[in-house]
């Protein structure tokens, strides 16, 4: 019975991945199109917060599986606390994504091509930028709906219909967690270090 | 997974991210950006995925997907770099 | 005996709410039949539009919109869902001894999903109509009318069910089979529809993503695809065909799946060369993911990767030739049944080799220079899509009516619209490899005079596929009212035919013993 449930979560995960390549296959058309824009692109970036929201997101990919270690060794509070630290570490990865957002767009860096007055310039800049928000934006979408489920199988081992004998939930949901690390650790290079 | 194996693999990830972002700095270039951020996605997979331990035809759903997202990219930068 | 899956439970709420799959089935069919009739219409007031020169009937614009409305509903709303959706459901839990889907709530709200996709695409057409041909091609289709969003939106919509259903119809097979069946003992239909399943879950996506990027560009003027910026066309054209070129395997593999069944049943033999057909399917389904830069060898895109796209494709036809061999050789010394079902596999066969080889044809670049956007093209994909999946629904209708009525059709009339459809397909696109070889190009309202005998023809054979389209749904519904009742009219040995015609809400009284799918031996 729980096996069809994982083989599910696998197959939404491969499906979701999917949905991403053709923006990575977008990024990766126009860096080889435009390899010095996309060079100074990353350069603007803000480093410090793509680094800290790469430690945020896998610290939490090992809070959530330190949660399902816990309910298999039959520790549900302390699972709780562990998965009420991923909830935490979500927030704060959305918060500075916002909070870096908000600089970009103070200084003319938006979506859109004809909307672009930011620092740098020529073609394939704006292209650039697009890209960055299209992915991120994409990508927190997918950190807000894991950050509900997440919340939702905490309240389930809050409320104890989560337990030790029974916990695939947390299993599935964890997954699902994981795969959306996994993105952000190629969004990381290709929008803070590769310059 | 063991309590340690989980430990491990964090502490290699965090290790990974930090020779990421001083190769950076240094100028390391594409392909090992995109390296250490494989070896990251196989830590995360066979670890904490547990795909290491599960069943085949999980990690054949990963590695299929893998694949066709690989071969789309490779296609379209294919074409642009070549024309 | 138990009551079938049509009265019990009763009320019009058991049917909306049902987690029942051959309900949901059945619901998918009636919908998608509604669809090809509205397809059916713009395609037939296009041919018709078509027979003078200078289109006495409708203006290029309306043109524009018909056969891009023509396309788009054909693809979308009848192709992608129609054997796999409606008879997959139907079928797939039956043939493997199961109860239903391995998610019964999930496969109602597929079809749900589904349906609300189609209304909004509707919404699309009423609300001014779409101009942008099927494909959607940038610019223009981020810089055309507002009614193309609608159509983009119910179009992403229908994708999310796709997906949907492919994740179903994999659990399923993963994991409900009958005890003791093993991969290796399950129906080549069953073969096909996961075959068809891992298309449906991986390229669905990469479409829903590039619809939704038209959207926000048409939205917001984002640009992602606009030469001004340093933006390129063609990298549209790059994730719109890595999923539609999959598509066309979506809907082909799940009549292939027919035909073996078909094939097997009415040569009272089991399938030949079992094991190259399941690795032929699943081959389809990989190959068909390498090979999407076929349809761009004009378009801008470098010589290098036309050249590697155009060698991939001939790869498929390997596997397609590899099943017609199989099919015919199950044929050979079989006890030949010469019925509707079976009439309607002779002309897929025959027109999906002719279709499949003017595909290799046209995958070869140099040759599709000359060809490509004119009505070769054309006539090649229809072979295809009408001569094969359209012939595979209409044998899988044939095959399984009785199972899902309870009773049986007319074998004159059947056999009489089987000839009309035939014959008024063959009719209608035959032409249409002359006046694309002759240079016509598609999509063209207007054509010069000396066409003019060749689209006459062509609109001759459309009227006759249609007159015996419309002869189909006619006896096919004085049969559900009037015909006699038959059980397994057909001798098939295959799973679904074991419990009752129609089937009871459970599927199977007891549980089933497993037997083997194809055993014709001990079936008189």
């Amino acid at each position: 019975m729980n096996r069809r449930y994982h083989l599910a979560v696998w197959i939404v995960i491969a499906s979701e991945a999917l949905l991403f390549a053709g923006l990575f296959a977008l990024y990766w058309s126009y860096r080889g199109e435009y390899p010095a824009a996309f060079s100074s692109g990353v350069a603007l970036d803000i480093h410090w917060i793509g680094g800290l929201n790469t430690f945020i997101l896998l610290t939490s990919s090992f809070t959530i599986a330190w949660s399902i270690h816990m309910m298999r060794t039959l520790r549900p509070r302390a699972a709780l606390w562990s998965l009420a630290a991923t909830v935490v570490l979500g927030l704060a990865f959305l918060a500075l994504k916002l909070f870096e957002w908000s600089i970009h767009i103070h200084d003319g860096i938006v979506p859109g091509i004809h909307y672009y007055s930011g620092p740098a310039a020529g073609r394939g800049i704006s292209l650039f930028f697009t890209l960055y928000y299209m992915m991120t934006g994409l990508h927190a979408l997918h950190v807000v709906a894991g950050l509900s489920l997440v919340v939702w199988v905490l309240v389930r081992v809050r409320r104890g219909t989560i337990f030790p004998e029974r916990y695939v939930a947390l299993e599935l949901v964890a997954l699902y967690w994981h795969f959306v690390d996994v993105v952000w650790v190629f969004l990381w290079p290709m929008f803070y270090l590769m310059r | 997974m063991t309590a340690r194996s989980l430990v491990f693999t964090y502490i290699l990830l965090v290790v990974l991210a930090a020779a990421s972002w001083l190769l950076a700095d240094v100028g390391g270039g594409t392909a090992v950006a995109l390296l250490i951020a494989a070896l990251k996605t196989l830590a995360i997979a066979l670890v904490f995925m547990e795909l290491w331990i599960g069943h085949a035809s999980d990690r054949v759903i990963a590695v299929v997907a893998l694949f066709f997202v690989v071969l789309l990219c490779a296609g379209a930068l294919a074409d642009v770099v070549t024309r | 005996m138990p009551a079938s899956f049509w009265s019990e439970p009763r009320g019009l709420r058991s049917w909306l709410l049902t987690h029942d799959h051959k309900r949901i089935g059945v619901m998918y069919l009636f919908t998608v039949l509604f669809f090809l009739l509205l397809g059916g219409m713009f395609a037939l007031v296009l041919r018709l539009s078509l027979v003078t020169p200078e289109n006495a009937l409708v203006s290029a614009h309306t043109y524009d919109k018909l056969f891009t409305q023509h396309g788009i509903v054909m693809v979308w709303l009848f192709m992608i869902p129609s054997i796999p959706s409606a008879f997959g459901n139907i079928l797939l839990p039956l043939m493997i001894g199961a109860r239903d889907v391995a998610f019964p709530r999930l496969n109602l709200a597929s079809y749900y999903i589904f349906l609300v996709g189609g209304i909004v695409v509707c919404v699309a057409l009423i609300a001014g109509g779409v101009d942008t041909g099927w494909t959607f091609y940038t610019p223009y289709s981020t810089s055309s009318a507002a009614a193309t969003n609608w159509a983009v939106i119910g179009v992403f919509i229908t994708g999310i069910s796709s997906i949907l259903t492919g994740l179903n119809f994999i659990a399923t097979v993963h994991t409900m089979r009958l005890k003791g069946m093993r991969w290796r003992d399950m129906p080549l239909f069953v073969w096909n529809l996961y075959s068809t399943s891992i298309i449906l879950v991986l390229a669905t996506p990469v479409l829903g993503l590039v619809l939704l990027l038209v959207g926000a560009d048409h939205i917001w003027a984002l640009g992602i695809f606009e030469p001004a910026a340093g933006g390129d066309p063609v990298l549209f054209q790059h994730l719109f065909w890595f999923y539609s070129h999959p598509a066309v395997y979506i809907m082909i593999l799940p009549a292939m799946g027919v035909v073996a069944e078909v094939v097997s049943t009415f040569s009272h033999r089991r399938p030949a060369w079992y094991g190259a057909i399941v690795l032929a399917s699943l081959g389809i389904a990989l190959v068909g993911f390498l090979t999407w830069g076929h349809h761009m060898f004009v378009a801008g895109m470098s010589t290098f990767d036309s050249g590697v796209f155009g060698a991939l494709s001939m790869l498929v036809a390997i596997f397609s030739a590899i099943k017609v061999f199989a099919w015919v050789s199950t044929m050979y010394g079989g006890s030949i049944t010469l019925a509707t079902p079976l009439l309607y596999v002779f002309t897929f066969i025959f027109l999906f080799v002719f279709g499949g080889m003017s595909g290799v044809a046209v995958a070869t670049t140099s040759l599709d220079v000359h060809w490509h956007d004119t009505y070769f093209v054309v006539a090649h994909f229809h072979f295809i899509m009408v001569g094969g999946t359209m012939t595979g629904f209409l044998a899988a209708l044939h095959y399984w009516f009785p199972k899902l009525s309870g009773r049986m059709y007319s074998e004159t009339w059947a056999k009489l619209a089987c000839a009309a459809v035939s014959i008024g397909f063959i009719l209608t696109f035959t032409p249409q490899f002359l006046l694309g070889n002759a240079g016509m190009p598609r999509r063209y309202a207007t054509y010069p005079a000396q066409y003019q005998w060749l689209h006459v023809l062509s609109t001759s054979g459309a009227c006759l596929l249609a007159l015996g389209m419309f002869t189909v749904a006619a006896y096919l519904l004085y049969a559900i009212v009037r015909g006699p009742h038959v059980d397994n009219p057909w001798r098939s040995a295959s799973f679904e035919w074991r419990s009752a015609s129609p089937p009871p809400s459970e599927n199977f009284v007891d549980v089933p013993v497993l037997k083997d799918a194809y055993d014709y031996e001990d079936v008189p």
